[in-house]
């Protein structure tokens, strides 16, 4: 036995308790949690989510807030990890959310929200406009707006505003299997969800109108956003599956549930796309949205190809059909210069250049956030796979126990033999319900770590949709650049034909063709003011965004890391004290304490 | 750091209402020290001081010290094993001659503890201790030894031994064979009570190996927990670097280093844990092996006085057939008789062979169990405690991960 090691096991002569130095290693951990909110180590199965989780990060306020769940999955929306939650308790399954499949969708939604909440002026986006190039920083997207509240920091002291943000409350439920023909006559099977609403929005109020709605409207509802939102970060929307459909398998419902939920929100909380039209038909309009006329309209404009998508220009939400069919033509001529006028030649302004580098970082972002996604599911895999070793110990703990029993039962429990087989008995079983508690400890863990890092998988799903906003951007100068090309070809055409006549051509000819190519010129033109007007809208919205995105993506991640250790610290504490139970238990039977008598430590060993 | 279970040496018999009162006064402390490696090459071995402190009568001084290496503390085992028939002998720490020739640090300073432990067990053995094996291997000088060591070399390298066990087969496998034409079990028939616990203990090793198994398997586990804890953070370190000088970037430094250090300590810590408990776990298992040994010699005994009893059986059926025969001569009939008589006499010493084992065995099976169960417990009591302070140390890592974190939100950045 060495001085230095003051918990090493016992030497000779039990003069000190090592359990009493154990005592001062877990109680400096405990004293952690004092003063915040209570936190509770305890021998029973850690409530999942419970208050404890989250009680750090110095946000009274959020604390304060509610974190109940019902069975229902309807968390308080200001909760990260709660989606999570939320997808697996619908169906009144505790916690157990498949490793392999990606967690919940729901960070964005929630960080848009307090964003919003702290920058607490109109959700409109003009005051945040950067005054002057300046204010970039080095990396494009560091934004430093003026303003209130940037940093994460101070964050938490506008967190009272969060509780007006949740203007638009929306849940899916009930998925419904459907039976139903198809535009062909044939008979398929889908799935309907139950949408309910609650929202105190000006343009949207509602006390909860439920509707029910398939999966192709949410597509269309998704395509008619990323057509009239162009710029903003659209949340992105699972894939369709076919198969996956018809097998009705319930984790793929579960999960497509809380995927379309996830969409939901993210709309919902975003300050700029929860105006639109579209979003109130799909959340209020009861019946089938296809014959909705309204819907109809909005369908038009999508069209059933993807190409009239990239080349609409609309100039205010609710598009125009006539102008996205007068450039549909342009599309052609779009590709084609894009091809042959590399956009090396021109010169690209500050702003622009800074934009793309900050796309180059958002892809930089995506590919790191999915090494740290990987990362973590490795790591809860192992927990995971942790707490099933536990279970096995436990069992042969539990077997090697009963095989003591029977060997007692055969000797007589008051032979020396059966006596000393007892004891280990008891030994054993003590070992066994140590490992079966620290079976559950474990497994719970690992649930709660992956929630705990959900805001990771969440910023993983958004980095895409992010680029392609920005993308949508660069679209629109490639088009304003192909227009001027173009529109510099037809000038030079018209002053070519207005100069000195070709010899042999007639005066009505070059009439017919002058006059032809000054509409053209005029048409270009005017396509020409709309597109720039397009471009300084897209690039506002893609700046707002930018900055949008980092700063709740400071708060969420620093939040995340906050609960991600919380989480950890109470595991392991609670596994210390299962351990300390643990040996306290054994001590009792096998170490009597110098001066005690024969008989405490026998009543104690009699199980 | 000792092997945690030498506490339990010192600490034993006290606990229960059956023991009768062994005083198990610390008659004995011997401390087993100083490997020194010795000679080159194949004929490399390693010395050991043993140093005895002790107050048993039959020792002139209360301290010795004396040089030994692992082929003299094999002479006290197979000496005692010899002589003490019935008595479960501590086993001998395993002879690895491979490793013996790597002759790493590691393994000397193992197998040092386990010689102690080794030597500590016979000396507080109730019989064994007062051998005089004991007295000689603890206090003979070097010629005294090098004479014994001579002899027993001798002996061993003369080849009786191999015989006599094949010799003994034979006999075994005649005995059986004729109860069986003759339809005749063997009348002695061993005691129901240790009939179990001979069953017992032949599970046990099963047993035993599949917790070890376990116990191994697990902090594994630990330690892949650990590395993929490392291999997170690493990820989220990068994830930070791209917050330039951002708070972030604190944020995501904070966390790698602090679970870097987590994993590193939580790694260790299981490490040892391993080391530590796979010595008493494989003591247990070669204690199970002497205990068989013990149970061996048993049966042999019982099948001696069993194949005596049949062999008086048929010379006193001989005997009164010859009787019955008129016209014998009388030194036919006397020859018989004194087999008989001899016959009678060699039933009478295996009877109390196997009597003797049997009593024995009874007290030492007793005293095996009882100690067992108490090192048990001491043993699963520190690997609790040693788990304990292993999260305990994680948990605080990670409490201090969180202060961290509070104090660059709250500092402002």
């Amino acid at each position: 036995m060495s001085a230095a090691d003051p918990l090493g096991p016992l030497g000779g002569g039990n003069t000190k308790d090592p359990l009493d130095e154990l005592d001062g290693l877990v109680g400096q951990s405990l004293n952690l949690f004092d003063g915040q909110s209570a936190v509770k180590f305890p021998e029973q199965p850690v409530d999942v989510f419970g208050t404890t989780a989250r009680a750090t990060v110095g946000n009274d306020n959020v604390i304060g807030q509610s974190m109940d769940l019902d069975l229902l999955g309807t968390p308080s929306i200001q909760q990260v990890a709660s989606g999570g939650l939320a997808r697996s308790n619908t169906y009144g399954q505790e916690a157990e959310i498949p490793l392999q499949n990606d967690e919940v969708q729901v960070g964005l939604a929630h960080a848009v929200e307090e964003v919003q909440a702290a920058s607490s002026s109109s959700p409109q986006n003009e005051p945040r406009r950067i005054e002057s190039r300046s204010e970039l920083g080095p990396s494009g997207y560091h934004l430093v707006a003026d303003g209130p509240s940037t940093s994460t920091g101070e964050g938490g002291a506008n967190t009272g505003h969060v509780a007006d943000a949740a203007l638009i409350r929306v849940w899916i439920r009930e998925p419904e299997r459907m039976d139903g023909t198809n535009k062909l006559g044939m008979r398929t099977t889908y799935f309907t969800y139950l949408v309910r609403t609650e929202s105190q929005l000006p343009g949207l109020h509602t006390d909860g109108s439920e509707v029910r709605r398939r999966f192709s409207e949410f597509d269309a509802l998704h395509k008619i956003m990323k057509l009239q939102y162009r710029g903003y970060i659209i949340p992105p929307l699972p894939e369709k599956s076919f198969i996956e459909a018809k097998i009705a398998h319930e984790d793929f419902l579960r999960l497509r549930r809380a995927d379309l939920q996830a969409f939901l929100r993210g709309i919902a909380s975003h300050p700029a796309l929860r105006e639109s039209e579209a979003l109130k038909l799909f959340l209020l309009q009861p019946g089938e949205l296809q014959y909705n006329p309204a819907w109809i309209v909005l369908l038009h404009s999508i069209g059933g190809s993807t190409e009239s998508t990239e080349g609409g220009l609309l100039t205010s939400p609710g598009g125009s059909s006539a102008t996205s069919k007068a450039v549909a033509g342009l599309n052609s001529l779009v590709s084609w210069v894009r091809h042959s006028v590399t956009s090396s030649r021109r010169e690209l302004d500050e702003d622009e250049q800074q934009l793309r580098h900050a796309k180059d970082l958002m892809r930089d972002l995506e590919r790191l956030l999915q090494l740290c996604c990987e990362s973590a599911r490795v790591m809860c895999t192992h927990m995971d796979s942790l707490g099933s070793d536990l279970y096995e110990l436990g069992r042969n703990m539990g077997m090697l126990s009963k095989w003591e029993e029977t060997l007692r039962a055969h000797v007589g429990s008051y032979t020396e033999a059966g006596f000393s087989a007892s004891k280990r008995a008891a030994d054993c079983k003590q070992l066994s319900f140590a490992s079966a508690r620290q079976h559950n400890l474990w497994k719970s863990a690992s649930v709660k770590t992956a929630a705990s890092l959900v805001a990771l998988h969440d910023y993983y799903i958004i980095m895409p949709e992010a680029v392609a906003a920005l993308e949508e951007r660069e679209r629109c100068l490639d088009q304003i650049h192909a227009l001027e090309a173009e529109l510099t070809a037809k000038h030079t055409d018209l002053n070519k034909s207005t100069g000195a006549g070709k010899a042999g051509s007639s005066a009505t000819s070059r009439d017919r063709r002058a006059y032809t190519l000054t509409n053209t010129v005029d048409r270009l033109e005017e396509q020409l003011k709309v597109c720039r007007d397009n471009y300084v809208l897209i690039k506002r919205r893609n700046l707002e965004e930018l900055r949008r995105l980092h700063l709740t993506r400071e708060k969420d991640f620093h939040e995340m890391m906050g609960h991600f250790s919380a989480v950890l610290a109470q595991l392991l504490q609670a596994s210390a004290d299962m351990w300390r139970t643990t040996a306290r238990q054994f001590a009792g039977e096998a170490v009597t304490p110098p001066g005690d008598s024969a008989g405490v430590g026998a009543l104690q060993a009699d199980d | 750091m000792d092997p945690p279970y030498e506490s339990v040496l010192q600490d034993r018999g006290s606990n229960n209402f059956f023991s009768p009162v062994t005083a198990v006064s610390k008659e004995f402390e011997i401390e087993v020290a100083e490997p020194v490696k010795q000679g080159e090459g194949v004929a490399a071995y390693v010395s050991y001081k043993v140093r005895t402190k002790t107050t048993h009568v039959k020792y002139h001084e209360p301290f010795h010290e004396v040089t030994r290496r692992f082929r003299d503390f094999a002479w006290l085992h197979d000496k005692l094993v010899e002589k003490n028939k019935g008595h479960i002998v501590p086993p001998l720490p395993e002879k690895s001659a491979v490793q013996k020739y790597q002759m790493a640090t590691d393994f000397i300073e193992q197998r040092r503890r386990a010689l102690q432990v080794f030597v500590n067990r016979v000396a507080s053995h109730p019989v064994l201790k007062d051998s005089s094996e004991l007295e000689t291997f603890l206090q003979a000088n070097e010629e005294h030894w090098m004479l014994e060591i001579a002899k027993w070399q001798a002996e061993t390298s003369a080849q009786h031994r191999p015989v006599s066990a094949a010799a003994q087969w034979f006999k075994n496998l005649q005995h059986s064979a004729q109860s069986l034409v003759s339809g005749r079990a063997d009348e002695m028939q061993e005691d129901a009570e240790y009939i179990k616990i001979r069953d017992y203990i032949n599970s046990l090793e099963g047993h035993l190996t599949e917790a070890h198994r376990q116990a191994g398997r697990l902090l594994r586990k630990e330690a892949d927990l650990g590395a993929a804890l490392t291999e997170f953070a690493s990820a989220a370190e990068l994830l930070g670097k791209q917050d330039n000088e951002g708070p972030m970037r604190v944020a995501f430094g904070c966390l790698c280093t602090r679970a870097n250090e987590v994993a590193a300590l939580s790694r260790a810590r299981s490490e040892a844990i391993a080391v530590e408990f796979a010595a008493p776990l494989k003591e247990f298992a070669r204690t199970i092996k002497s205990v068989q040994v013990a149970m061996a010699d048993r049966a042999s005994a019982l099948s001696a006085y069993s194949q005596a009893k049949s062999d008086l059986d048929s010379k006193k059926v001989r005997l009164a057939k010859l009787r019955g025969t008129p016209g014998l001569k009388e030194d036919k009939i006397a020859e018989t008789e004194r087999d008989v008589n001899e016959a009678d006499q060699r039933l009478r010493n295996a009877k109390l062979g196997y009597e003797t084992i049997r009593d024995t065995m009874r007290e030492e099976l007793n005293r095996f169990q009882k100690e067992r169960a108490a090192e048990m417990s001491a043993v699963l009591r520190d690997f609790a405690l040693a788990q304990a302070r292993n999260t305990a140390e994680q948990a605080k890592g990670w409490g201090e991960l969180l202060r961290d974190l509070q104090q660059a939100a709250v500092g402002g950045s």
